[in-house]
């Protein structure tokens, strides 16, 4: 069976079937959530060697950090697509998914600080990932920022298409941070995020709360396109005619 | 283990809890501001339509 995806391209159709798809994803995220918290601090040991238990910031921090990242390529991805195929739906879903990056960001940096508080005992060191981190920070903000200072909403889009894709110079640099070719280069602080040394209960738990965090970021992007259809569609008649149906 | 002794969680609750509310409470009040916005916009549209609805009467 061939999907006619150019149908799902039009907001008309697209909007139902993102409101369908929305409790799904809450749904999956609640329920993830709570086993991965669950098994992250009852079903975990205490006491690592080179850690205490503060180590436990790691089943909110790396999410947050996978998360920022990823939800930039996504952005990216929607850009690129809007680009290429002048397509309006695409354009949406990025800007719905740059607040939610924003905030991945966001809360990676604090639980980053927070963790190296108690395990370096400094709450932020110009070390590469974490400065590579705040830009991209600022990335994501300039991305929000540029696209509400241009009236015209094409203009708008394309403009912040184009930094958001120059702005994607950023994940290399903060996935490449740490496993740099030549320590005595760049000293980092951060500790390599090699998977292989991590109890197995630790690794269930932190990639429970991955795909947590992912179902939310599908979930909460969903809902704000939604909005956003509503906003750029105003004048269209399916939109006239679903409020007539609501009413 | 006692509740106390696990909320005190060796001596770094203050650091744990604060990451783990800090993150709950924006991605609540992410969804409460998504939810809020899309209210605020159906009201204004359907307010919107009626009034051309009546204007074409």
């Amino acid at each position: 069976m061939s999907i006619n995806w150019f149908k799902f391209s039009s907001p008309a159709t697209f909007y139902p079937l993102a409101g369908k798809m929305v409790p799904v994803f809450a749904i999956l995220a609640g329920l993830l959530g709570i086993f991965g918290l669950y098994w992250g601090f009852f079903q975990t040991p205490d006491l690592l060697t080179d850690q205490k238990q503060y180590y436990r910031i790691i089943f909110v921090h790396v999410p947050a950090a996978w998360m920022s990242m990823w939800l930039y390529i996504v952005l990216v991805g929607w850009a690129l697509l809007g680009l290429l195929f002048n397509a309006r739906l695409s354009y949406m879903m990025a800007s719905a998914v740059a607040p939610t990056g924003a905030i991945m960001t966001l809360l990676a940096l604090f639980t980053g600080a927070v963790w190296g508080k108690t395990s370096w005992g400094t709450w932020w060191d110009w070390d590469p990932r974490m400065t590579s981190e705040l830009i991209l920070l600022f990335i994501y903000v300039g991305y929000m920022a540029l696209q509400s200072a241009i009236d015209d909403r094409r203009r708008a889009d394309r403009a912040s298409a184009v930094l958001a894709i120059v702005g994607l110079v950023c994940i290399p640099v903060i996935f490449w941070s740490v496993n740099c070719p030549d320590p005595n280069q760049c000293a980092a602080l951060h500790q390599s995020s090699s998977m292989s040394g991590i109890e197995s209960n630790i690794l269930t738990a932190m990639l429970v709360m991955t795909l947590a965090f992912w179902m939310y970021c599908f979930a909460v992007p969903l809902m704000r396109v939604r909005n956003i259809i509503l906003e750029r569609e105003r004048d269209t008649a399916w939109i006239a005619e679903m409020l007539e149906v609501e009413k | 283990m006692s509740i106390a002794e696990f909320f005190h969680m060796g001596g770094f609750g203050l650091y744990i809890w604060s990451s783990f509310s800090v993150t709950l409470v924006l991605m609540i009040a992410e969804i409460i501001t998504v939810k809020r916005q899309h209210r605020t916009i159906t009201q204004r549209l359907s307010r919107m339509l009626r009034m051309s609805t009546k204007v074409n009467q």
